[in-house]
Formats: C-alpha cells, sequence, structure tokens
C-alpha cells in the first residue's frame, strides 16, 4: 500500500512544480468573469431589463415581471391568488406591498432596506467599473462549495454593501453570492445561486435560474433595453 | 533522471486508472442532512470568549473545546457556529478593535488536559466571520494567546505552547508586524518549551511581559515544569529579552499566567507555578514580585487553570475564573469566591470577558457551557444555546422512538428520545449520572435499566423505574494487582444465548480494568474472564509522579488498561479487547484462553504498541474484522485503520488520502458491507467500496473537521448516529440512500432508487417542550415517504416528481433539489390543494390555507415519475396501512373520499366564480347599458358578495360566507387525521345543497 503512495507524492510535487498556475489577482478573477458574461462592451450598452419569470416554491408556481432602467429604477411585480406583492426601489426612494406581510399597498421601505437594496439598480455587473462606482474588491482565495472549487472575491460597495461572489475556477461565471444584509444593526448573511447562464439579446449571459433556497426564481424571458415608463417607479 | 521518469510514468498510469473508476467526492452526499442534536443543556469546555461592541451591538465570539467558533450579535441571546469549514479545537481569539470585523482565531486548545485537541493554525477574517483565511501556524498545534499591540494593530503576537505530545521546534512567541502576512519568531526557549502567556503594555506597546513553560504530556503521566520554563521582559518590542527572577519562587518553575492592570499598567499579576506556587504582584512593571496571596483556586491545576483578568476600569478588581470563579476587591490580596443568586457555574473556567462598556456585565467561560452576570460575577445565569457538548461514547435502544445516550467531558451522562415533538430541545435530555461521562449502555433486555460511569470506572446500574442507582464497578479479587481502570472504562453489552435458573433471558456486561470481566445479572457479579490483557509494562504506570511540579493523579493517566470490548453478537464465545498499551487481545473461547493478536496488526506498518481505540466485527460477515488505532500520545497523528478478513489471522492497512486525525472508531454498516464509517479527531469519513475509498463528510450540516469519537448504526431505523466531542449528537437518519448508492453504478447520469414502502404515520406534534425552556432545538425526525434520487451533475432545473394514483391519474407534483449526487425530497402523503375561487383578501384565512393544503391520499400503490434533464425515470411506492396507529385502509379511505368531497366543492365554487367574475367583467364594460341591465349587474355583484369575503381587508376582520364555510371545513377534514362519523359528516351535504342553489341562482341570473 505505501509503495503505491509514494510515487505518486513525488510526481504530484513534479507536476505542481511545472504547471503551477501563478495566483490570480482579484482583477483578473473579475475581468475573467466580466468576459464570460459577455464582456464589458456589450454590458455598457445595456440601459434596461424587463424580466419575465416565475418563482417556483413548494410545488407553487408565482408568476412575477421586473422592469428595470440602469441606475433609475426598478418595479417587481407578482401575483398569487389574486394579491398583488410589488417591490418598487429608485436610488432615493422605495415602496413594497405584500398582503400576506400585512402591507395591503404599496408601504415606504425602511433605511435598513432601502440601503441594502440601492445597489440592485446597478443592472449591468456590480464588477463593471467598480472602481468608478467607489467599490473596492479583495481576493478571498479559493473555497469549496457543493464539492466544487471557487475562487472567492468580495465587493464592497460606496454605499459599504458587502457581498462575497463563488467565482467557478473553469467558467468563471458566479455560482454564488453571499451577501451580508444589516437590519437592526444585526448582520445576517444571505445566500443566493446562479444556474443555467444563457445568452440573451446584446451578446450577454445571465443566469435563468436563481436557488434561494426555499425557492428557485426561474425566469422565462429577459427583453433588453425594452422602454419603461419610468411612473412604474413611483407609488401612485 | 531515468528512474524518476519511470516512477513518473507508473504513477501517472495509477492516476490515470484512479480518474477512470468513480470519481467520489463528499458533494455526492450533500443532501443527507444531519439532525444536531446538541444538546445545548449541558454545553461544553468553553477555551475563549473576546466581545466588541459594534453598531450599538454586541458582538461575542466564543471559541469552544472541538466545536469551534460561535458568533452572537447580541449579547448572547442567540449564538452561530460561523467556523464549521475548519478545525474545531479553538486556542485563543483576537479581535481588531481599530476595525472590530477583523478577528484572529488561533486553533488549538492550550487547556492541557488529556483529552485536549490538536489544531491546525492561525486563522483571519476581515468580515466578521463570514470568509476565513489561514495565516500560518500549520504545526504549533496549540496557540495559548493572540494579542494585538493596542496601538497598531498590524503588529500581532502569538503564544504557542506548541506540541504536547512531542518535541518541536514550532513553539515560542511569534510576531508579525504585517496583519500576519508573515511571522517571525520573537522568543524562542528549546524544543520543550513554549509561550503559555503575554501581557503588553497598554500604553507603551514595547513592553511587553511573555510566559514560557516547559509542558509534557505522556499517556500515562505529565510533566509541567522543568528549567525552560520562566517569565521574560521585553522593552523593544520583543526584539530583546530579558529573564525576569528577582522576586519569583526558586527552583523550577512551570505554567506562569499574566496580566497588567489595564488602570494602572505599572502593577501586573502573575500566578506562579512552583514547588511554593502563588500569586505575585509587580509595582515596576514586571521587573520585580512580591508574593501576594495562594488560595488553591489560584493555585490548583495550573495546566488547566490560566485565566487571571482585571476589571478593565477598577484597578482594584481583578478575577481568577479557575475551579471555582473568585474575585478580588483588593487588587489580589485577599479573594472570595462567594455566589449568590442564580446558579453557581459549572466548575473549571477557562475563559472570561469582561464588557469594557459596562463592566458589571461579564461572560464566563467554563467546562459546561458561558455564564453571564451582570453584577460583576457574585450572580450568574447560564446560556443555554451553545451545543458544544464533548461526547465519548453513544448508544441507542430499541424503543420505538429509540433514544441516544451518552457521557461527557465534565458534563456527566445524559439520555434523550432520538426525536420529539416540537423537536430534541435541551429539555428532553435527561441527567442519569455526575462526573465526567463516558459509556452509557442500556440493558438491551429492559428499557428501564441504564448502566452509566464517572472517570476510573466508578459505573452505576440506573433503574429508570425507581429514579435510583447502584454501583457495579468490579472490586479487587485475592491474586488481583491493584487495579487500573482506564479514565473512559469500557463499558459494553453482548447478545447471550444463555437463561436464568428460572428460564429467563440474560445479555452479557462487560467491564474491565486490566482484567476482563462478565456480568450475566446486570453487574450485581463479576467473573473475571481474562489474566492482566495489558503490557502491564511498570514504567507505565507511575501515575502518583504525575503532574509534575503540581501533583496531579485523577485517573486521568491510569495507563496499562483495556480500552475498548467487543462481543461477537452472534458467537458470545468471541470476545475481541484493545487495550491502550498496543494489546489486541482475542478469545474464541469465552475467556478461557486468549491470543494478542497485535504484532499482526503491527506488521501492516502501524506502530507497535498504539493504543487500540475500537473494534468492530462485521454483522454480515464474522471473519472479517476491523479495528482503528490512535498513536497521538507519541506525537503521530497518522489516521491508522486495520481490517482482517480471516478472523484476525492477518491484517491489511485501510488508508485513504482523504483521512486526517488520529482514529478513535472504524464502523460497518449493519445492510451493506460496502458501507463503511471511519470517525476520527478531526472528521467523519465514509466508504461505499469497502475501505477502497473514502470522501469526508461536508455536507451533512455538521463541521467539515468534527471530533468524531464514536458511530452507531441503529439497527431498525437504518440512522447513523454519530457521537462528537465538541458539538453533542448528530443523527442522519436513515442511511438507505447511501446503502442503495453503495450498490449503483454512480457513473450513470441519474439514478432514482426504489422507495421503501411506508406504513401511513405522521410525525408527532404534541406534546412540546414550551418555547421558553427549549434552548438548544432540533427538528425531531421527519415521518414521511422520501425519494431519493442521485444526480450525476448538478442540473440546470428543480427536479419534478409527478405521483399517480392506481387508476392513472396525477394527483401530485413535487419539486426536488437538484444538487451534485444525492438528493432527497419527501411526498407529505398529501395530494395538489384544490383550485379556490378567487377574489378578496385572503391572508391568514382558511382561504389561503385551502388553496396550498392538499388532502391525504388513500393507502395503495403509487406511480412515482421523476423528471430530470429532459429525461423520465418511473418507480413504485407502496403506502401501506397502519392500523397500530389508526391508520387502517378503511379509515384513511373514508377520510379520503370526505376531503375529496370538500375539494370537488371548492374546485365547482371556483369555476362557477371564474364565469361569474368574467360575466361581471363583461356587463360592467357595457356602454350605456339599460336600466334591467345595471340592475343584473348590481344583482349579480351582489351575489359575488354572498360568496366571497369582499369586505374583508385585514387580517383582524372575520367575514364568513360561503367560500369560507366551504374552506373552514375543507381544512377541518384535509388537517384531520380520522374521518368524521356519519354524523359530522352530514355537514359536507348541507354545503354541497347549498351549493347547488348558489349555482343555480348564478347561472339564473347570467343566462
Amino acid at each position: 500500500m505505501k509503495k503505491l503512495f509514494i510515487p505518486i507524492l513525488v510526481v504530484a510535487s513534479l507536476i505542481g512544480s511545472n504547471i503551477r498556475v501563478q495566483a490570480q489577482t482579484a482583477d483578473e478573477i473579475v475581468d475573467k468573469y466580466i468576459a464570460a458574461i459577455g464582456g464589458k462592451e456589450n454590458w455598457k450598452k445595456v440601459q434596461s431589463m424587463k424580466v419575465d419569470g416565475a418563482i417556483q416554491v413548494q410545488g407553487l408556481e408565482i408568476p412575477y415581471t421586473v422592469n428595470a432602467v440602469h441606475m433609475k429604477g426598478s418595479r417587481f411585480q407578482g401575483e398569487f391568488q389574486g394579491n398583488v406583492f410589488i417591490e418598487i426601489m429608485t436610488p432615493t426612494k422605495g415602496w413594497s406591498q405584500n398582503p400576506m406581510q400585512g402591507k395591503a399597498t404599496l408601504q415606504p421601505l425602511t433605511e435598513d432596506e432601502l440601503k441594502t437594496k440601492v445597489d440592485d439598480l446597478d443592472i449591468q455587473s456590480p464588477f463593471i467599473d467598480y472602481k468608478e462606482k467607489g467599490s473596492t474588491i479583495e481576493s478571498l482565495g479559493k473555497d469549496e462549495e457543493d464539492g466544487n472549487e471557487y475562487f472567492k472575491i468580495k465587493l464592497t460597495t460606496k454605499n459599504n454593501n458587502e457581498s462575497t461572489y463563488f467565482i467557478d475556477t473553469k467558467t468563471f461565471l458566479v455560482y454564488k453570492q453571499e451577501t451580508v444584509l444589516k437590519q437592526q444593526g444585526q448582520e445576517i448573511k444571505m445566500a443566493v445561486k446562479s444556474l443555467d447562464y444563457q445568452t440573451v439579446d446584446g451578446g450577454i449571459k445571465v443566469p435563468f435560474k436563481v436557488d434561494q433556497g426555499q425557492m428557485i426564481m426561474a425566469t422565462k424571458k429577459v427583453t433588453v433595453n425594452p422602454t419603461i415608463d419610468e411612473k412604474l417607479f413611483s407609488n401612485n | 533522471m531515468k528512474k524518476l521518469i519511470a516512477i513518473g510514468l507508473s504513477a501517472i498510469l495509477f492516476v490515470i486508472n484512479a480518474s477512470g473508476q468513480t470519481n467520489l467526492n463528499s458533494s455526492y452526499f450533500q443532501t443527507l442532512s444531519a439532525r444536531a442534536l446538541g444538546p445545548s443543556t449541558m454545553s461544553g469546555r468553553i477555551t475563549a470568549i473576546e466581545g466588541i461592541v459594534t453598531s450599538d451591538q454586541l458582538n461575542l465570539y466564543v471559541g469552544t473545546a472541538g466545536g469551534g467558533v460561535w458568533k452572537s450579535q447580541n449579547g448572547g441571546v442567540s449564538f452561530s457556529p460561523v467556523f464549521d469549514k475548519y478545525n474545531q479545537s479553538i486556542g485563543a481569539i483576537a479581535i481588531d478593535k481599530t476595525n472590530p470585523r477583523t478577528v484572529f482565531v488561533g486553533t488549538g486548545e492550550s487547556n492541557m488536559r488529556n483529552s485536549v485537541s490538536i489544531g491546525d493554525g492561525l486563522f483571519k477574517t476581515t468580515d466578521g466571520g463570514s470568509n476565513w483565511q489561514k495565516i500560518g501556524f500549520d504545526s504549533t498545534e496549540h496557540i495559548s494567546k493572540i494579542l494585538l499591540d493596542p496601538t497598531d494593530s498590524k503588529v500581532i503576537y502569538v503564544a504557542a505552547p506548541g506540541p504536547l505530545w512531542s518535541s518541536s521546534a514550532h513553539r515560542g512567541l511569534y510576531k508579525s508586524i504585517d496583519g500576519g502576512k508573515t511571522w517571525k519568531k520573537a522568543l524562542y526557549v528549546n524544543d520543550e518549551t513554549g509561550c503559555a502567556d503575554i501581557a503588553i503594555h497598554p500604553t507603551n506597546p514595547k513592553i511587553i511581559l511573555a510566559s514560557f513553560w516547559q509542558f509534557r504530556r505522556k499517556p500515562f503521566a505529565f510533566e509541567s515544569g522543568g528549567p525552560g520554563s520562566g517569565m521574560f521582559k521585553s522593552l523593544d518590542g520583543g526584539e530583546t529579552w530579558t529573564k525576569i527572577t528577582k522576586g519569583l519562587p526558586e527552583g523550577n518553575l512551570g505554567r506562569i499566567v499574566l496580566s497588567i492592570n489595564p488602570s494602572k499598567p505599572s502593577d501586573v499579576l502573575a500566578i506562579v507555578e512552583a514547588k511554593v506556587p502563588g500569586l505575585f504582584l509587580s509595582k515596576d512593571e514586571g521587573a520585580s514580585w512580591e508574593k501576594l496571596a495562594s488560595t488553591e483556586n489560584i493555585t490548583a491545576r495550573p495546566f488547566y487553570f490560566s485565566t487571571l483578568v482585571f476589571d478593565p476600569k477598577d484597578p482594584k478588581r481583578v478575577y481568577r475564573p479557575a475551579f471555582d470563579f473568585a474575585y478580588s476587591k483588593d487588587g489580589g490580596f485577599s479573594w472570595s469566591n462567594t455566589i449568590i443568586g442564580g446558579v453557581a457555574p459549572h466548575a473549571d473556567h477557562h475563559a472570561l470577558w469582561i464588557n469594557p462598556a459596562n463592566t458589571d456585565q461579564m461572560y464566563l467561560g467554563t467546562d459546561g457551557g458561558v455564564y453571564i452576570s451582570q453584577n460583576k460575577g457574585v450572580s450568574w445565569q447560564f446560556l443555554n444555546n451553545l451545543p458544544v457538548g464533548q461526547f465519548y461514547h453513544v448508544s441507542t435502544d430499541n424503543e420505538p422512538i429509540y433514544r441516544v445516550y451518552g457521557g461527557l467531558q465534565d458534563n456527566g451522562s445524559w439520555m434523550a428520545a432520538n426525536s420529539s415533538a416540537g423537536g430534541v430541545s435541551s429539555a428532553n435530555w435527561f441527567d442519569l449520572n455526575g462526573g465526567d461521562g463516558f459509556w452509557v449502555q442500556p440493558s438491551p433486555l429492559n428499557s428501564q435499566i441504564v448502566f452509566a460511569e464517572s472517570q476510573g470506572g466508578n459505573a452505576n446500574r440506573i433503574d429508570l423505574k425507581t429514579g435510583l442507582a447502584s454501583s457495579i464497578k468490579p472490586q479487587k479479587q485475592a491474586g488481583d494487582e491493584e487495579h487500573r481502570f482506564n479514565w473512559n472504562t469500557p463499558i459494553v453489552t453482548g447478545a447471550s444465548a444463555k437463561k436464568t435458573a428460572n428460564g429467563k433471558p440474560v445479555f452479557n456486561l462487560y467491564m474491565a480494568n486490566q482484567y476482563l470481566y462478565q456480568s450475566k445479572d446486570e453487574g450485581r457479579s463479576w467473573a473475571k474472564i481474562s489474566p492482566d490483557l495489558t503490557t502491564n509494562d511498570k514504567a507505565k504506570q507511575k501515575t502518583e509522579e504525575s503532574g509534575g511540579i503540581t501533583g496531579d493523579n485523577t485517573s486521568a493517566e491510569n495507563h496499562c488498561t483495556i480500552f475498548t470490548i467487543t462481543q461477537n453478537p452472534n458467537n458470545e464465545m468471541q470476545i475481541w479487547v484493545g487495550t491502550d498499551d498496543g494489546n489486541l487481545q482475542l478469545t474464541n473461547d469465552g475467556g478461557k484462553t486468549w491470543v494478542n493478536k497485535s504484532p499482526e496488526v503491527w506488521k501492516t506498518g502501524i506502530p507497535k504498541g498504539t493504543w487500540v481505540s475500537s473494534i468492530e466485527i462485521s454483522k454480515l460477515n464474522p471473519k472479517r474484522i476491523y479495528a482503528s488505532f490512535d498513536n497521538h500520545m507519541y506525537g503521530d497523528h497518522q489516521t491508522y485503520i486495520a481490517m482482517s478478513m480471516d478472523a484476525g489471522n492477518t491484517w491489511k492497512r485501510i488508508a485513504s488520502s482523504e483521512f486526517s486525525g488520529f482514529a478513535h472508531v472504524v464502523r460497518e454498516d449493519l445492510q451493506n458491507e460496502n458501507l463503511l464509517f471511519v470517525g476520527t479527531e478531526t472528521g467523519l469519513f465514509i466508504s461505499l467500496d469497502a475501505g477502497k475509498s473514502f470522501m469526508r463528510s461536508k455536507y451533512q450540516a455538521m463541521p467539515w473537521y468534527n471530533l468524531v469519537r464514536d458511530i452507531n448504526v441503529h439497527p431498525t431505523s437504518g440512522d447513523l448516529v454519530i457521537a462528537t466531542h465538541g458539538r453533542g449528537i448528530y443523527i442522519i437518519d436513515d442511511l438507505q440512500p447511501l446503502r442503495d448508492l453503495a450498490k449503483n453504478d454512480i457513473e450513470k447520469d441519474h439514478l432514482f432508487f426504489k422507495p421503501a414502502d411506508f406504513p401511513y404515520d405522521f410525525a408527532p406534534q404534541l406534546p412540546a417542550t414550551g418555547s421558553n425552556i427549549a434552548g438548544w432545538t432540533e427538528a425531531g425526525k421527519t415521518i414521511m415517504p422520501s425519494f431519493n434520487y442521485y444526480l450525476k451533475q448538478k442540473s440546470n432545473d428543480i427536479v419534478k416528481f409527478e405521483i399517480f394514483d392506481a387508476s392513472g391519474k396525477k394527483i401530485k407534483d413535487l419539486n426536488g433539489s437538484n444538487n451534485k449526487g444525492l438528493n432527497k425530497v419527501y411526498w407529505p402523503l398529501s395530494s395538489n390543494p384544490p383550485k379556490v375561487a378567487k377574489g378578496g383578501f385572503i391572508a391568514q384565512s382558511m382561504v389561503f390555507y385551502s388553496g396550498v393544503y392538499g388532502p391525504k391520499v388513500p393507502t395503495g400503490k403509487y406511480k412515482v415519475v421523476m423528471k430530470v434533464d429532459g429525461k423520465l425515470y418511473e418507480q413504485m411506492i407502496n403506502i401501506l396501512p397502519n392500523d397500530a396507529k389508526g391508520f387502517s385502509a378503511a379509515n384513511v379511505a373514508r377520510l379520503h373520499a370526505q376531503s375529496t368531497r370538500m375539494f370537488q366543492l371548492h374546485e365547482a365554487l371556483a369555476v362557477l366564480v371564474d364565469s361569474l367574475d368574467k360575466t361581471l367583467v363583461s356587463w360592467q364594460k357595457i356602454s350605456n347599458p339599460s336600466a334591467a341591465q345595471v340592475k343584473k349587474t348590481a344583482t349579480l355583484d351582489s351575489m359575488r358578495h354572498e360568496i366571497l369575503e369582499l369586505k374583508r381587508q385585514t387580517i383582524f376582520y372575520d367575514e364568513l360566507k360561503y367560500r369560507r364555510k366551504v374552506s373552514d371545513l375543507y381544512m377541518e377534514i384535509a388537517t384531520s387525521f380520522e374521518p368524521m362519523t356519519p354524523i359530522k359528516e352530514g355537514a359536507i351535504g348541507l354545503l354541497e345543497k347549498e351549493f347547488l342553489l348558489i349555482k343555480k341562482q348564478v347561472l339564473e341570473m347570467m343566462r
């Protein structure tokens, strides 16, 4: 038994020294990620987006639509058993409606919620021109998740929102995003996993499935640069 | 050169071969989640507590002996584990006060007891524990303190006592000036002496005091103190050092604890282990010393108690958490250990953190969890939320809801039902015995009798009926040498074919010191059935000399003892015994003659004399024997597992590149001989191919480097029950998917395993623990049919399941996870919910629940179709009646018939309301309607208001219209576990009649 293992160790160390790849910097990894999702040039042309999809939870499908204009506003709207769920975000204000949680009409978001969600108005990748956007990135090395190996990159936005991205070491696509939400001073870690990347209009690549553990957001259709009436982003 | 290439080629060939075989890794069984039973009831050894206030929240980091790091953001109200991917033995924690989300964790506890674990480096997080990176210290094994320069947090000092069981240069005081990127040794004495403590002057951080400690453990004794020990002082941030002796005791010193008075830094206190030990005071920053006090609480067990803390604000108040909690109001001259009110904290203290913003408030880490005081340590309250108990062993019984039993480090012996209504809470655990606990064995024949022990073989028979315990410890017989019971003395049961004189069945109970004892009367009388089975090496029997400077003889170092016993379940004449000094003894004649098989084991490369930690006789093939071995007490951490296929005559090693940590246990499954489990000091490992390859458990909701001391497969449930030394008990419910996986070709893209027959049943819901006293609570066992499947690769979509009844009608859709490897989806024995009439505000009403709650299905055969990646797979499942629980086929069928009537009523109403709504909308759109039309529209609208609850706008407004009546009755039946009696059932007919009337009226109006 021992004999079999020794040569492997020798060879492993030989191979290791030959093909050892220099540790990649955070910027190199992020550049490869941006290339993998269609490239900076294509993404910078994306100014608005409409996504039709369904939340899949416990055998139920809850259809929804998201309308978003880059850095200006977004509106999520879904319906279940005749009850309408809405969330609206703008750079300064936001509202939500959730009849199941005591919000029968649009009600203002809390300061904590606004702060966490405001960065999502960036419908391009937050990594594109991250420096100009006032964000910083940091490499946290590699880590194992669900049996695969990922680069971990931490992005901190100018609003001090912090997310760790697990980037596939082969495809350079983001598999998992862990976001630290702050509510009433408590930090809560939220994780979403992105699956089923597909190329859509404009040559950009987006995940068609987002797995949030209890539920999956399944995209049915993506429209790039539709005309969106910004009245959608108000509470009246 | 040629040689190298040749070796290279053969190795590459081997690698290719290997990759052509199965490419198993731990992700393949990621969805077999374990239930963490904890409990938090007695918690476990705490080794470090650090806190800091950020965003107005009191953040605490609690380091444990074998359960990793737990973080609280609310001052201890609740905790989460934040270190589950790394080594679980925590030595020290430090928070960067200038950047509070930066935290350092040094692994490897430094409370150097016999069972202390071994660390694996220093780790750093910059985001409050979400992500950690290892920054060195691969080989120091133990870290006692991490201190950051109070004026420059890039400067870090790490005190490393270093390896406990061997000589090593990896010890001393280390320093980094770049936030931990690079390290150098600031002070090193020799390879027997490490750094035990360090203190930095709060305002002039160039002044540093460090204590060095010569300490070594051997399996049979330890020695604290020696010429290497001493106190050192630096005035230049650790560049140069002076050894301090002025005023300190003469002769060799042992462990020294240091504490600088933060309010008056010229004053320093030190507890010095010496022939004449005591608490010493320096008034000149450590240059010279005078003795203050020497109460037992200050001087006792210096290897175990090394905490001394000044109040952050009051220069006169000092705390000595040790065996007791003692406090001084006069700078250390006099001490009190009075506790008033609350609970007395568990003995044996290792950590104390005082909130600097409110110095009344303090957190104490003990051998039994964390306690909080709000009055400077006079009264204490227990935090019942840290499930970090250190079990040594676990056993189970054969009750319908089987119980688990086990003993813990300094926390006695406990039992709990493995599942409980509302979850297994801390209140579901019951105390059986005091002291340290180890083996607990239920009687195989009487569920009211349990055997438990405390250290050194002090075993009791506990009668659960009377609640009384009697000692069963074997006593000396003529001709015996002095008995040597291991600290962790085996108590083992075995099946017996014998009967008592009056024909009652008996079982064999075994205990051992250096001799093996067997009892057939529950430990009332013992037959000594062996000679001394150990090496009886007198050089290893000197516990009276143990301790070094401070004598310490507690039976913890008893050696040349029997440590493990296994009787063949089918042949009580065959018994295996393993000793702590390396003997592996076999008798095939019930103890008349013994053969030592260990020389055969040593031929496999396992070092001579290696401690035998467990022996496993295969239940499927009695010629197959496994044993695990632990040589860490000689500084060797390798995982040693051996296997014999010929009843122990010849042995071969079982090795794996996945293994780490010295081995505690090896266990074969009871049904599938390819399924093998190994528990080591740093993980649980699973083989699906009889030990050829192993994978580390990572995705079972357990720490990756769990300290796994014991593993049992429960015979009837097929559950894997795991005892950890730092995270309590874990249970992986039902090994069937692993058994299936071990039988199947995992190179296939998808596998859908045959579901087991399921006797109609539901998990109990009552009675449950009151939520205010529940503490750590883990879910009870899920009682539902499950569909287990395997995906070679992660699917891009959820996996869909469709269930069809005997008539071929689809009755249920289920979504399954899409993970690589094993997946599992439960079927709650319900069909799809009805379509419910739409309209109005329905939150928290039976109308809403009707739309998500399906009726229970009848017993019988169901076809299950799995859809994944565009492919279909089929299995049948048989849902059986369960008369004993009231689920006879007839009862379930009647319940189903009743709920189906209500289901149909819901759907018929939904159709009617839908067409009513459409008509109404179209009528409302008519421009210039006639007066008759206006009236018709209004009438139809008022009918709608009679059917639906449209006035309801909030959950606090109860409105009862026809839809609610249907919903209420539907939900009553759908959630019921028994059918309605005929009298009650009449209510369905009334609603059906009412519907016909409503329908007639609506249709007439719409015509």
